[in-house]
């Protein structure tokens, strides 16, 4: 059964890149745009693992992490920030509420994402062939 | 004895006064200073403030165009790299984005040349004898496909009696374009945005208005002036370049006319502008 990634994502542009190279890997990605909607879903859905953009609209994505971390129900959940807004301040904090890791958006290379969520999910990727370990 | 103190009392008498005139220049010149360092501080903070909005338009703008940039480098490689395991509707959705991101970037670059053309007052309309009535119905029929998405109807209260007068036609659909799409942005699913022509003795009046949340007072005037700042503090984003309703701005006032906007009731905002009959 492929493992389902919860993206929070209000840039049409940014989805649809990072979804397709997700997807081309065999991920089951569930959307959310509006940042209000995003806990709410993670509950309801139970993803592996959580996607989650900063910048948003309704609730920011630093509030949906430590709502994510504090709630029984998704603290165990991945959280990986996939984001533009890389100070430092954002990474401490992000990090402080339990993120799992900190990507910058115009550094992530689309086909090399999958292979950094394997490997945070406890994966191995092998010439392209997922392994579950 | 009245002979010695004469003399004295006229001495002390002088120096008292001296005093206080020296006492009361001097209160004069350090009160004038103290208004010098108020007014000076007062300007230093506001130019403080005008290089702090300037800075944070600036690091927006280049987000705005950065974003669209990586988008279609992004899906470029990825179809480069690999094409072969990208599904047809994946690839056509790459595409169709790039498409997107390009339209989306072009549109920033030309409100930068327009602003930047209306900042040295080189910016120029076009006009033509024209009916701004099929203008405005073009208009609503090219988004209403967009409006339907959101199950926002478009509605029109067109003035039979707008005579045809000249003004840019391709200038007055970009200010439509803007303020017809934000409207719909902004329009709750299953509400109505009207649109709305009025003429009222030498002038044209057109109107956009949905049923949104509205615009608060205070950002009322502050909408159509270039370096608006973002509402950043809680991270929760609210908007893009905010150029196009300063070009809508230009474009009007180069027409001779003015862009408001009121509250629409019972809710919602009201977009208005008016350009003259002639």
């Amino acid at each position: 059964m492929s493992k389902k990634i919860l993206f929070v994502e209000d840039d049409e542009g940014f989805f649809n890149l990072f979804s397709a190279a997700l997807d081309m890997r065999g991920y089951s990605i569930i959307h959310v745009a509006n940042g209000s909607e995003a806990v709410e879903k993670a509950k309801l859905e139970k993803p592996d693992l959580v996607l989650l953009d900063i910048i948003l609209p309704g609730m920011s994505g630093l509030d949906i992490l430590k709502e994510l971390k504090e709630s029984d129900e998704t603290k165990g959940i991945k959280v990986v920030m996939l984001t533009n807004f890389g100070t430092d301040a954002n990474v401490n904090k992000a990090v402080e509420l339990g993120s799992d890791d900190y990507l910058m958006k115009y550094n992530v290379v689309p086909s090399e994402l999958p292979d950094k969520i394997a490997s945070l999910l406890g994966e191995t990727t092998d010439f392209g062939i997922k392994m579950i370990s | 004895m009245s002979a010695y103190i004469t003399p004295f009392l006229i001495i002390e008498t002088a120096l008292l006064v001296l005093f206080v005139v020296v006492f009361l220049y001097k209160s004069f010149k350090l009160s004038r200073f103290t208004i010098e360092t108020l007014e000076f501080r007062k300007n230093y903070e506001k130019q403080l403030a005008a290089d702090k909005e300037k800075e944070d338009f600036l690091a927006m703008l280049v987000h705005e165009l950065r974003s669209p940039l990586a988008v279609m480098k992004g899906a470029s490689d990825l179809m480069l790299k690999d094409a072969a395991k990208l599904s047809k509707e994946q690839i056509e959705t790459l595409l169709a984005q790039i498409r997107t991101s390009s339209a989306g970037m072009l549109k920033i670059v030309n409100d930068i040349l327009d602003v930047s053309k209306m900042d040295s007052g080189k910016f120029e309309v076009s006009r033509v004898f024209g009916d701004i009535n099929k203008i405005l119905s073009d208009e609503c029929s090219y988004y209403a496909a967009l409006a339907g998405e959101k199950q926002v109807k478009i509605e029109t209260k067109f003035d039979d009696t707008l005579p045809s007068f000249n003004f840019d036609p391709d200038r007055i659909r970009q200010v439509m374009n803007n303020l017809l799409s934000n409207a719909i942005k902004f329009a709750p699913e299953g509400s109505v945005v009207t649109v709305g022509s009025q003429k009222n003795q030498n002038m044209a009046f057109i109107s956009i208005s949905d049923d949104g949340d509205g615009i608060p007072d205070e950002l009322k005037h502050k909408l159509f002036h270039k370096f608006v700042q973002l509402d950043g503090r809680n991270h929760v984003k609210v908007g893009g370049t905010g150029l196009g309703l300063v070009v809508c701005k230009g474009i009007i006032e180069t027409h001779g006319g003015k862009v408001w906007i009121e509250d629409n009731h019972p809710k919602g905002a009201k977009f208005v502008f008016s350009i003259p009959l002639s």
